[in-house]
C-alpha cells in the first residue's frame, strides 16, 4: 500500500507543487492580506476588520454594487435567451449540418479573438472621431448627423453588448448539443398532434434541456461576476465609475491605488458570494456536476 | 436523428431559419470584415505598408515611432509554447493518477479539482504578485508561465481525467500482464487512447496562452518583457489611440493568424462542447 501511495504522488507531484505555490497559497494569502493595510511599501501591519469597514463606508460602494447586479442580470438574461434562439434555429430548424456548423463557427469568432483586439474593435465601431464606424454609417443616410461619442454616452449598454457577443458561443454550443440528443419521435408525435412550432419549443425543447439551461445560468453568472477583462479594456470602469463593477474595483484598488489590503478585502467578499453560488449549485443539481458537460 | 428526408414545410422552415441566422450574424461579420480590411488600405489604395511594424520600426504621420513587434512576438511564442507543452504533460500525469491509481487523499484531490476549476482566479492576482516577489521571480516571463499553468491545470486535468475514465480497465491490465510497468504502459499504450483529449486541452491551452492579457498586464511591468497583447495594448489606451486604426488592424491580423489557423484545423474539437476549461479561466 505504501508503494501505491508513492506511485500516485509521483505522478501528481508537478501538479500539486504548482497548484499549491501559485494557486492555493495566493488564495490563503488573499484572506490574510484582507486583514492588513499592505500597500506599495510591502510592510505587513494587521488592522483587523478595518478594510471591511472601509468598504461599507465608501460612498461608491452602493453604485458599484448596483452596477454589478444590473450588469450580471441584464447580460445573463440576454445571453440565455439568445443562446436558446441560436441553438433552436441551428439545430431544430436548420437540419443541414453544413449550414449549422457554418453559423456556429461565425458565432465563435468573437470568443477566439484576443480581448486586446476585440476591445479595439468596439472602440473603433463606436468612436466619435471621423474614423468611427457607426457615426460614418449613419452619416451615409443623414448628411447633417453630428457624431456621437457612443461609449461616453451609453457606456453601460456598450459593455453589456460587447460581453453578450463574446459569451454567445459557449451556451449556444452546449444547448445545441443538448437539443440534438432529444429523441426525434417526440417532435414527430407533436407534429402529428398538430402542435405549432412555438408549442414545440415551449413544451419539448425547453423542458428537455432544462438542466443545461440551469448550468449555463450558473456558469455565466460566475463568469460575469468575476471576469472584468472586457470592461477594463473598453471603458476601464468609466466615465465617472458608471461601468465600475465589483471585481474591477478590486483590481483598481490594488493595482492602480496600490492598496493591496483593501483590494484583497473586496476580492474576499466576492469570493464568498462565488462560493455560495457554487454550493447552491452543487446542492441543487442532484446529478453530478461532471455530467452536465 | 436523420436529417435527409425533409418535407416541403420543413424545407421552407429551414430556409427561413437560415435567413434569420444570416440577419443575426451579419452585424458581427460586418464589424470584423470592415475592421480588418482597413489594414490593407492607406489613403484609399491597396498597400502592405501598414504591416511594416513586423520587421522594423515604423514612423507614423505625427512623427511618433512604433517599435518593431519582433521581440514581443518572440516572447509570446516562448510563453505559449512553454505553457501549452507543460500543461499537456502535467495534466496528463495528474489526470491519469486521479483516474487510475489508488492512493490516500485521492477523493479529496478530486473534489477540490471541481472547486478549483470554477474558482475566480482573476481575484487572486494581488496575492500572486506577492508570492512572485517572495520567490524573486517577479517581472519575469518564467513567473507568469508558472502562474498561468497553475490557474489552468485544474481545468485541463479535469478534462483529461474524464478521457482516462472512459478507457476500459482491461486494456490497461493487459499492458501490465504483458510486462509493462505503470509508467511504460502509460507511455506506450494509454497515451494513444486519449489522443482526442490531448488535442482538446492543447487547443484550449494554446488559445488562452496566446491571447492572455491580464496576467502580463498585472505581473509584468516596466515594459521589460513585452508580449503581443501588451504591445498592442500600449498603442490603444482607452482614452486615445496612439496608432491609426489601419495599423492596429494590421497588428490584429498578425496576432490572429495562429489563432485562426488553429481554429480552422481543430474546429471539430471546439464544437464538441468541451469548452469548459477554456472560458472564464485565465
Amino acid at each position: 500500500m505504501q508503494g501505491k501511495n508513492l506511485q500516485g504522488y509521483v505522478f501528481l507531484s508537478p501538479f500539486l507543487i504548482l497548484i499549491s505555490i501559485f494557486y492555493i497559497a495566493p488564495a490563503i494569502l488573499t484572506i490574510v492580506m484582507s486583514f492588513s493595510n499592505l500597500d506599495g511599501s510591502f510592510i505587513w501591519e494587521f488592522v483587523g476588520f478595518e478594510n471591511y469597514g472601509k468598504i461599507f463606508k465608501d460612498p461608491n460602494t452602493f453604485l458599484i454594487l448596483r452596477n454589478t447586479v444590473l450588469y450580471i442580470v441584464v447580460s445573463m438574461c440576454i445571453i440565455v435567451v439568445l443562446d436558446l434562439f441560436i441553438a433552436t434555429l441551428t439545430t431544430y430548424f436548420i437540419r443541414s449540418d453544413g449550414w449549422a456548423s457554418f453559423f456556429k463557427s461565425i458565432i465563435m469568432i468573437p470568443l477566439i479573438t484576443p480581448s486586446v483586439v476585440y476591445s479595439v474593435l468596439w472602440i473603433w465601431y463606436l468612436d466619435a472621431s471621423d474614423s468611427g464606424f457607426i457615426n460614418n454609417f449613419i452619416r451615409l443616410f443623414k448628411n447633417d448627423f453630428i457624431s456621437v461619442n457612443w461609449i461616453a454616452k451609453y457606456p453601460f449598454q456598450v459593455i453589456i453588448l460587447a460581453q453578450v457577443v463574446v459569451s454567445l458561443a459557449y451556451g449556444a454550443i452546449i444547448f445545441s448539443s443538448a437539443i440534438r440528443s432529444i429523441p426525434e419521435n417526440q417532435f414527430k408525435a407533436a407534429h402529428v398532434d398538430g402542435a405549432s412550432e412555438w408549442e414545440i419549443v415551449k413544451t419539448i425543447i425547453i423542458p428537455n434541456i432544462q438542466p443545461h439551461i440551469k448550468f449555463i445560468i450558473m456558469w455565466e453568472t460566475l463568469g460575469l461576476m468575476t471576469n472584468y477583462l472586457n470592461i477594463l479594456l473598453i471603458t476601464n470602469g468609466g466615465p465617472l465609475n458608471r461601468t465600475e463593477v465589483w471585481a474591477l474595483s478590486a483590481y483598481h484598488k490594488a493595482f492602480i491605488d496600490q492598496q493591496y489590503g483593501y483590494g484583497a478585502a473586496i476580492s474576499v467578499l466576492l469570493i464568498l458570494v462565488v462560493f455560495m453560488i457554487m454550493l447552491l449549485w452543487m446542492f441543487a443539481s442532484k446529478t453530478r456536476v461532471e455530467s452536465e458537460e | 436523428m436523420a436529417y435527409q428526408n425533409l418535407t416541403q414545410s420543413e424545407r421552407k422552415k429551414q430556409t427561413i431559419a437560415i435567413a434569420v441566422m444570416f440577419a443575426f450574424i451579419l452585424p458581427i461579420v460586418f464589424m470584423f470584415v470592415i475592421f480588418f480590411s482597413m489594414a490593407f488600405f492607406k489613403d484609399g489604395s491597396f498597400t502592405l505598408e501598414n504591416f511594416s511594424f513586423v520587421w522594423g520600426e515604423m514612423k507614423l504621420r505625427d512623427q511618433t515611432t512604433i517599435k518593431s513587434m519582433l521581440p514581443a512576438l518572440k516572447n509570446s511564442v516562448v510563453f505559449t509554447f512553454g505553457v501549452t507543452s507543460s500543461e499537456v504533460v502535467i495534466s496528463m500525469l495528474a489526470g491519469y493518477a486521479l483516474s487510475r491509481l489508488r492512493f490516500v487523499g485521492r477523493k479529496t484531490i478530486q473534489t477540490s479539482l471541481l472547486v478549483l476549476r470554477m474558482f475566480p482566479t482573476l481575484l487572486l492576482l494581488i496575492a500572486v504578485l506577492y508570492v512572485l516577489m517572495a520567490l524573486h521571480i517577479v517581472n519575469t516571463l518564467k513567473g507568469v508561465v508558472f502562474v498561468a499553468l497553475a490557474f489552468r491545470l485544474p481545468g485541463s486535468t479535469f478534462i483529461i481525467k474524464n478521457f482516462f475514465d472512459a478507457i476500459p480497465r482491461d486494456i490497461e491490465n493487459s499492458t501490465l500482464v504483458d510486462g509493462c510497468t505503470r509508467f511504460s504502459g502509460f507511455r506506450q499504450v494509454i497515451i494513444y487512447l486519449v489522443k482526442p483529449g490531448i488535442v482538446s486541452i492543447a487547443v484550449f491551452s494554446f488559445l488562452s496562452a496566446w491571447s492572455n492579457f491580464i496576467l502580463f498586464n498585472t505581473l509584468l511591468f516596466g515594459n521589460k518583457t513585452p508580449v503581443v497583447a501588451t504591445y498592442i495594448r500600449a498603442l490603444t489606451r482607452n482614452e486615445q489611440m496612439i496608432a491609426p486604426y489601419s495599423v492596429i488592424a494590421a497588428m490584429g491580423i498578425v496576432y490572429m493568424i495562429p489563432v485562426i489557423t488553429f481554429f480552422v484545423i481543430t474546429q471539430k474539437q471546439l464544437m464538441e462542447g468541451n469548452i469548459g476549461g477554456g472560458k472564464g479561466t485565465v
